[in-house]
């Protein structure tokens, strides 16, 4: 074998140079990173996945799913795990009541570099493949940012819903990650207290979110003024909504 | 000669630069709505560079913007994606389908959404930077609408599928509303500068040139309003239709040219009108087809398209007389036609985006998405028109409406075409926006 290198060295480069390809070709292949795009043959209702599929720099892996028709871009896969060549993800977030339907994806790479496999939903099942058409482009989360002194502190305001007025208390601060967040309490004929788990502050327009209610509010913050003035929405519903910063309380 | 061989040469090479200014970044390319662009688009079909899939389907017309696609999709979102490498540049979220075009001016990109709002992000980073409300969207409705039954149920009108594109003119982003209303509201601020009442939706998009907006409304008028103030300076009156509402309302938006308004109507015409007094100069008449594709206007021509007949026309800017014989794009048209170099592009409902000469009008090349392709369920016939008599089974109220939904299943053009680079990029009712050379 070594004398027929040594007598053939470009047969040998060449045929070092092809099982490098073959190797490649087999590696992308079983990789599951990508974009993945294809349908669940849901009787008389096909459903249409993008699924993007990567790993970040510390190796652990990530998805996002775009329905395309359904109005879904980028939401996130819950319960992902990649076992060499099998990939089982859940698209809770990508259905209203997704908890409750529980869809998931269970696929393993076919050897014509095709993810195929199952997509369940509400207990039923039906076939899913996907090819590859790229890159992986993973919507992730915006991470969470640090607020400014102008916005950490208390809030206060009052909004009507149905007739009905509910008192704000908003209280904002950096926490042990260094990311904005904080508590609202919402009085009303019961007391609510959600977390407010993303905030985004820009130049002058504020966004705060209580995920688990979808319950956002939202408005420009005037810094000296103490004012936060917007609008609450949970849903389809919203009202005008203006904060003042608690009395005693400067931006520093 | 010397100086304008260098000048012709300078020219070349400042059209040879990537990220060279375009002036393509807002509906129809600019103010006036002309739907020209010196960019040259390709003569033949050569390939699908890239898709970038979304979640809802997509009746945005893309807008260019430092080397990024802006768009808008029936999913909520506003993105920029990347033109060369079709990746994500940014997403933002607003509470409702983006259902017409961005604008881009000074380092905002102005979108409106279905949720009611008009929205100012930052061209980079897609960042909100303020949101302003209007009284609410809605469809075009009516009792009986199109000949629905029962007749005394109001239906909205599923053909009515864009919101008004932004114009931004003197730091104002001016737009209609399903209130009725038309807003002009400072593009730096968010705060409203004026607001002018109609007397229905308005979701054509205000076009502009000499100190005046120009943009129609469901209730059969054309207005002209002064950019500064919002007064009405004339309005015109086109047909009503006040026993099923089918014939009447403008869809199209205006294009100026030369002292000219050019406008389509849903009451079977395009019109020719003075810009300064509102006066007809002379309209062409389609037999009652719909003119919801806004016109584009060239060197003395006008290109415009028909829906239910399916006409692809070119007539003289002065005169409205043919100047050169009628084409068929076989299925109807929403999305107007881009002029680009010696190339016409235009979407059609059937899936099908049509490259033609701009000289004699015959067909160069045409794209069909994969799902026209497929054409699941017989939407269409062999020849690529509609099955209507098999899309629409009955009259009766929701059925009438489901035709409507399963004609969007072969990826159906209801935007308008941008060319830049050498590249065609129109998004899709099939929920992906493409990027063909």
């Amino acid at each position: 074998m070594s004398a027929s290198v040594h007598r053939c060295p470009g047969v040998a480069a060449l045929v070092l140079f092809a099982t490098g390809l073959a190797c490649a070709g087999a590696r992308a292949a079983s990789d599951p990173a990508g974009r993945w795009e294809g349908v669940a043959d849901v009787p008389g209702q096909p459903l249409r996945l993008v699924i993007d599929l990567d790993r970040d720099a510390q190796g652990r892996w990530a998805g996002s799913a775009t329905l395309p028709g359904r109005g879904v871009k980028g939401a996130v896969v819950d319960g992902l795990a990649v076992a060499a060549c099998d990939v089982r993800l859940g698209l809770a977030a990508a259905f209203p009541g997704g908890d409750a339907l529980q869809p998931k994806l269970a696929l393993t790479c076919r050897g014509d570099g095709v993810l195929a496999g199952t997509f369940t939903l509400g207990g039923q099942a039906a076939p899913a493949s996907l090819h590859r058409s790229g890159p992986a482009q993973v919507d992730r989360p915006p991470a969470g940012r640090p607020i400014t002194a102008a916005l950490a502190g208390r809030w206060t305001g009052r909004y009507e819903l149905g007739g009905l007025p509910r008192e704000v208390t908003l209280t904002l601060a950096n926490g042990a990650d260094g990311t904005g967040g904080g508590e609202l309490v919402i009085v009303g004929k019961r007391t609510t207290t959600l977390q407010v788990d993303q905030v985004t502050q820009g130049r002058e327009f504020v966004t705060l979110r209580a995920s688990a209610a979808n319950f956002v509010i939202e408005g420009r913050l005037a810094a000296q003024e103490g004012v936060i003035d917007g609008a609450m929405s949970q849903g389809p519903y919203e009202a005008p909504l203006v904060l003042h910063r608690q009395a005693g309380e400067k931006a520093s | 000669m010397n100086a304008k061989i260098t000048a012709a040469a300078l020219g070349a090479l400042l059209a040879l630069v990537p990220g060279a200014p375009r002036a393509q970044s807002m509906f129809r390319g600019g103010p006036a709505h002309q739907g020209v662009t010196s960019e040259a688009a390709p003569r033949a079909f050569h390939r699908v560079r890239w898709t970038f899939p979304t979640g809802g389907r997509i009746v945005s017309s893309a807008v260019w913007h430092d080397g990024a696609v802006l768009f808008g999709s029936d999913d909520g979102n506003v993105y920029a994606v990347d033109a060369a490498s079709g990746r994500q540049r940014w997403m933002a979220h607003t509470g409702g389908p983006v259902a017409s075009s961005p604008a881009v001016s000074e380092g905002r990109v102005f979108a409106v959404s279905y949720d009611g709002r008009l929205y100012a992000f930052d061209a980079r980073s897609g960042e909100v930077l303020w949101k302003f409300a209007t009284e609410g969207e809605r469809r075009f409705e009516a009792k009986g609408l199109h000949g629905l039954q029962p007749r005394n149920q109001t239906y909205p009108d599923l053909y009515d599928v864009f919101l008004s594109s932004p114009l931004v003119v003197d730091g104002k982003v001016v737009f209609g509303s399903g209130d009725g209303h038309v807003y002009a509201v400072d593009a730096a601020s968010g705060r409203l500068v004026w607001k002018f009442a109609t007397g229905d939706v308005v979701h054509a998009s205000p076009a502009y040139d000499q100190g005046l907006v120009v943009v129609g409304s469901w209730d059969g008028r054309l207005y002209a309003l002064d950019a500064a103030t919002g007064a009405q300076r004339w309005a015109f009156q086109a047909g009503l239709d006040p026993l099923i509402h089918n014939q009447q309302g403008f869809q199209s938006s205006a294009a100026i040219a030369d002292g000219t308004v050019f406008v389509g109507c849903r009451d079977g015409h395009l019109y020719a009108i003075d810009l300064r007094t509102g006066a007809p100069k002379w309209n062409v008449d389609t037999e009652g087809s719909w003119v919801n594709a806004s016109p584009a206007v060239a060197q003395g021509r006008v290109w415009f398209a028909t829906s239910d007949t399916a006409q692809y026309r070119v007539v003289d800017a002065a005169t409205g007389q043919p100047a050169q014989a009628m084409g068929s794009t076989q299925a109807y048209v929403f999305g107007s036609p881009t002029i680009a170099g010696d190339t016409v592009l235009l979407g059609v409902l059937n899936g099908s985006l049509q490259a033609r000469d701009r000289a004699d009008g015959r067909v160069l090349w045409e794209f069909r998405t994969d799902a026209a392709k497929a054409n699941r369920g017989w939407v269409l016939s062999a020849e690529g028109r509609f099955n209507s008599g098999w899309l629409y089974a009955s009259g009766w109220g929701d059925q009438g409406n489901d035709g409507t939904r399963r004609q969007d299943s072969v990826g159906s053009f209801y935007a308008t075409p941008l060319v830049a680079g050498g590249t065609v990029y129109i998004g899709s009712a099939d929920a992906a926006m493409y990027a063909i050379e």
